[in-house]
């Protein structure tokens, strides 16, 4: 019964990446990504990581969802050679590769030392950590984002292809 | 079995799902969802060891909203391909775009 809010969510999370992945409607699949992504802000919340479930719950179920059903609504419903039974079987066997392989890992990780007194999250910690420790990888972040959204623009603005 | 090992089930169940979907879809979009599912995957691993290991919890969560940030990145230039690849074709399946097949 200790694990029952996070196997909740788990199943909630899972079910809803299935969904995202196979509903038969694109525009639904769109929605389960959201509430896949809701779920995973839950985990953060549930491991007293609020900071990182905002963060997430604002990037993604804000922003990067909406973008990805407007994507949904422009290019349409159409999907053709789906439900092909050697990429099918090709995803299940991808599928029980990654699960076969952490079974037998499970062992190692159950070991590990785990920290008896949970170390309490503050914002100083995290600031000084973003700002002075992987300073430079913000400012390497900041010009990624840029670059992205400026290719972004210069991709959706093309007027005509040359051949 | 430890709580971090629980957490570890959980990543691992969706980093799967993800792999499914990469390779059984050959719909741009659906693909994108299976790419974004596996970075999600990796993100509840980093918040998971971030709790129960004693390391800094700081840094592992500015580890987090880094990934965060280059997934927003890479689903906004994916997404504006995706557009680009419908205007030129108006379909996004990825098993007929070759023109760069040398």
């Amino acid at each position: 019964m200790d694990y029952l809010i996070p196997v909740a969510i788990a199943v909630f999370s899972a079910v809803a990446a299935i969904l995202a992945l196979e509903a038969r409607r694109m525009v639904y699949g769109a929605i389960s990504l959201a509430l896949f992504f809701a779920g995973l802000s839950l985990f953060f919340f549930y491991l007293d990581l609020p900071y990182l479930a905002v963060f997430q719950l604002i990037v993604y179920v804000g922003a990067i969802a909406v973008l990805i059903m407007f994507t949904v609504m422009i290019v349409g419903e159409k999907e053709t050679k789906e439900g092909r039974l050697s990429l099918l079987l090709l995803g299940v066997l991808g599928f029980i590769t990654i699960v076969g392989s952490f079974v037998f890992a499970i062992e190692y990780f159950s070991s590990l030392p785990v920290a008896q007194t949970a170390p309490s999250f503050n914002f100083i910690d995290l600031s000084k950590a973003v700002v002075s420790q992987y300073g430079l990888l913000l400012i390497v972040l900041a010009c990624l984002l840029t670059a992205s959204a400026y290719g972004a623009i210069t991709l959706a603005r093309r007027e005509e292809v040359q051949k | 079995m430890n709580e971090l090992a629980i957490f570890i089930i959980f990543s691992t169940l969706f980093l799967a799902i993800g792999v499914y979907g990469l390779l059984s879809k050959r719909n741009a979009i659906r693909i994108l969802f299976a790419i974004e599912i596996i970075i999600n995957a990796a993100n509840l691993n980093i918040g998971a060891f971030a709790r129960y290991m004693p390391y800094s919890l700081g840094s592992a969560q500015a580890i987090a909203i880094f990934v965060i940030g280059v997934a927003a990145a890479e689903a906004a230039i994916g997404l504006a391909i995706i557009i680009e690849a419908f205007r030129l074709r108006s379909k996004v399946e990825l098993d007929e775009m070759k023109e760069m097949k040398g």
